[in-house]
């Protein structure tokens, strides 16, 4: 009976190893994605890093890591991949005992969100690549894509006019106890501001700057909802920049800046709200907010919200910069009524340059129309 | 391309297993007619075997098949050998003539079936046969068809399982085929030829038997040495009488005299003194013997040759390390265990190592109430109970001179 015995012998190593490979490869076996950024703005480069570690004695001749990921992020080439509705990536690697790999691809984030990715399976196959064990991992890595800027350059002078009169209105009333720093001497600063000491340290004039005695603020308001649902998704991501300029613009003033929008937060799901602040992590906390806008509640949410606002009376001035492409008569309504009440109030309406909204030809210079680029 | 040249091998491991069938059946009939075969059999056999294969892949019409058939049996008659051999050579040609003409109504690749492992039955059956009539060729023969179609078959399998790993693969253009079949072929070649010595060593008469001698010899070697290194050390003590010999200057060992008869005890005593030492050697041996070869495993396996590689592909760059791992004082954390303190810190960790592998990303800068208002904020599914307490008593531990009672 030695052939049966050499047999058994023989089908008792091949199952033995199939056996280890099942019950062992995923021990001390660990596989890491993530971003060497976890926030980055629109047309930034970044890294996805795969690291994958095998701690054990047991050589893994054939590892497969599929993942899936937005489609926005734009990789140097495409190969091991596919995309449809996503980027699905298909990685193989060999790795021999107590060895890791780290990989790393190189991409540039073309839109602005929040992208994560949730999970990933591993297949690993036997030495001869017979069985297959597959197992899913969970895997929380996600990269937040703060809007881009535009170049305030390209509003009208009028427009402008209006953002400068806001700060400069900041500017006055200072509070001679609220200290806020140094700057340079200008030709209508008073004697009594200079600041002796540092002066003489630079070897030029510097004077104190002082806050104002009165609490203000701007409240940006971004209208998710269009006018109409043709190319709603480019008007939404230009209001999104529109919104961060401003911000962006409004605190390097110090000017506390709130911003309210009928977008909802693609992590809490509630509405997205920051409050009014004036400092750079406020600005970066406002971005965030921004990348984090995925869906909108509709434009009577917004009214609602703008409504809300205005009961707030903390504030010694608001001044409202309102971002909406929607122009129908409730949103009109309000806006007047804004205006009736002397809030300082910029209706900003981003549209096509082939079409120029009805309202901008009243001769109101608080409502300006801001080109988009068609992408077609 | 590789994927051809894979093909190719496992095509021809295929007709090798198909000629080992039927040369085992073949010398069967032999055996059964009792008459002596010769080894030009196997060969006639494996050309047959061949010559059909060839007809299959390349011969498309079907009269020239039947044609150059007829030429192929009409070469074997003419051929200046044995009647038998002719007779054989004749049925095996004519059983795969009809096969082939069978084969020739199917669409699809022309090539031989592929075989499957259910046929080491027939090797296998024919080894029974053999066992029961006595006939030690066949048994022989039997044994080593069964073993080298099994080992065949593994090859074969491998083989297969590769090209069909190439073809899921080929849209994927960056996969690291060359290195995952060289390393991959390092493990699965010896252990394919280490499984074939081991069946063909399950058949060697004795082999048991012979490894204890080789043992026992070892060890009675060993031994010998052990007793002339002691004789020799005592010979070396004042009472012992020197022979002429060591007088004129040389030392002879065997010719060492006591000057009294040696007591019983002292015999036992050297003789348990010599077996210690005799197994304490053996055992250093054979530590030395397999560190050598951990070594060896390690070196060529866990590639010690470099321990960092970089390598720049066109869109991604891969860096190849060795692990590094941190030497753990065992001893110190053993006595500490019972510190309450310590075993809090203990938990946390493995808490947190837990919640890792279970996909929580860990970053490395938060602090741990950090951590916590991390998880709550992310909404993290697998929490552990208890985490909230247990991390704010982590925190005591870890960084204040509290000593939490159990």
């Amino acid at each position: 009976m030695k052939l049966i015995i050499a047999l058994i012998f023989c089908a008792f190593f091949y199952y033995a190893q199939l056996f280890i490979y099942r019950k062992f490869w995923n021990k001390s076996f660990f596989v890491d994605i993530n971003f060497a950024k976890t926030v980055v703005r629109e047309g930034d480069h970044n890294q996805l890093i795969e690291v994958i570690t095998n701690d054990k004695i047991l050589p893994l001749p054939m590892v497969q890591i599929k993942f899936a990921i937005t489609k926005s992020f734009i990789f140097k080439s495409y190969d091991n991949s596919a995309i449809t509705d996503q980027y699905y990536r298909n990685d193989y690697y060999s790795i021999m005992p107590y060895r890791r790999i780290t990989r790393t691809y190189d991409f540039t984030s073309s839109k602005r969100g929040y992208y994560r990715m949730k999970g990933m399976d591993v297949i690993c196959k036997d030495l001869f690549l017979s069985g297959m064990c597959i197992k899913s991992y969970k895997h929380e890595a996600a990269v937040c894509v703060l809007p881009a800027r535009v170049l305030l350059e390209e509003f009208t002078i009028k427009a402008r006019e209006l953002f400068g009169e806001i700060v400069d209105r900041y500017n006055r009333n200072e509070d001679p106890f609220e200290y806020a720093g140094i700057r340079e001497y200008r030709s209508y600063d008073p004697m009594n501001r200079i600041n002796w000491k540092a002066s003489a340290k630079v070897s030029q004039l510097r004077v104190n700057k002082f806050n104002t005695t009165f609490t203000q603020r701007v409240v940006i308001a971004i209208n998710m909802e269009c006018h109409i649902k043709w190319h709603e998704e480019d008007f939404a991501e230009e209001q999104i920049r529109l919104a961060a300029t401003f911000a962006d613009y409004f605190i390097q003033s110090h000017i506390p800046v709130a911003l309210y929008s009928n977008g909802c937060d693609i992590l809490t799901g509630k509405l997205v709200e920051v409050e009014a602040g004036a400092d750079i992590s406020h600005l970066r906390n406002i971005e965030i907010a921004l990348a984090r806008i995925k869906d909108n509640t509709g434009a009577g949410s917004f009214i609602n919200i703008i409504d809300e606002s205005l009961k707030n009376k903390t504030y010694d001035r608001t001044d409202y910069i309102i971002i909406s492409n929607y122009r129908k008569n409730d949103l009109v309504e309000l806006y007047k009524k804004i205006k009736s009440e002397n809030i300082g109030v910029t209706w900003i309406i981003p549209e096509y340059g082939v079409v120029t909204p009805q309202i901008t030809k009243q001769g109101d210079s608080g409502i300006i129309k801001w080109t988009v680029k068609n992408a077609n | 391309m590789r994927t051809d040249k894979y093909l190719y091998v496992a095509e021809w491991l295929n007709n090798f297993m198909i000629v080992l069938l039927y040369y085992i059946v073949v010398e069967f009939f032999y055996a059964w007619a009792q008459v002596d075969i010769t080894y030009w059999a196997f060969l006639l056999v494996a050309i047959i075997v061949t010559y059909s294969y060839l007809c299959r892949v390349y011969i498309h019409n079907l009269i020239i098949y039947v044609i150059l058939q007829i030429v192929f049996a009409g070469g074997i008659i003419l051929l200046p050998m044995d009647i038998v051999l002719k007779v054989t050579g004749v049925v095996v040609g004519g059983i795969l003539f009809f096969c082939n003409l069978m084969f020739w109504k199917t669409e699809g690749v022309r090539s031989f079936i592929s075989l499957n492992i259910s046929g080491v039955i027939i090797p296998f059956l024919i080894f029974l046969q053999a066992s029961f009539s006595g006939n030690f060729s066949l048994l022989k023969t039997a044994y080593i068809s069964g073993v080298s179609y099994t080992s065949l078959f593994l090859i074969k399998s491998y083989l297969n399982n590769c090209i069909k790993f190439m073809s899921d693969v080929q849209n994927n253009k960056n996969v690291p085929l060359d290195d995952m079949f060289k390393y991959n072929g390092r493990i699965v070649f010896p252990f394919i030829i280490s499984v074939t010595i081991g069946m063909f060593l399950i058949r060697v008469e004795g082999l048991a038997d012979s490894l204890m001698k080789l043992i026992k010899n070892g060890f009675d070697f060993i031994s010998q040495l052990m007793r002339r290194l002691i004789i020799f050390i005592i010979s070396l003590l004042p009472s012992m009488e020197v022979s002429e010999n060591a007088v004129s200057g040389e030392t002879d060992y065997s010719n060492l005299v006591m000057s009294k008869p040696v007591p019983s005890w002292l015999i036992a005593l050297l003789s348990a003194i010599e077996k210690v030492i005799s197994v304490v050697t053996i055992m250093i041996l054979v530590y030395i013997f397999l560190k050598a070869l951990f070594e060896f495993v390690k070196k060529y396996f866990l590639r010690k040759g470099y321990d960092k590689v970089m390598i720049d592909y066109d869109d991604h760059v891969d860096i190849n390390e060795k692990v590094r791992h941190k030497r753990k004082n065992k001893i110190i954390h053993f006595f500490e265990g019972g510190n309450e303190n310590l075993q809090i810190r203990r938990i946390y960790k493995q808490k947190v190592e837990k919640m890792r592998k279970n996909g929580y990303r860990l970053e490395k800068f938060h602090t741990p109430s950090e951590r916590l208002e991390n998880i709550h904020e992310i909404k993290y599914e697998n929490i552990p109970e208890g985490f909230d307490e247990l991390t704010h008593n982590y925190e005591s531990v870890r960084y204040s001179r509290t000593i939490l009672n159990k």
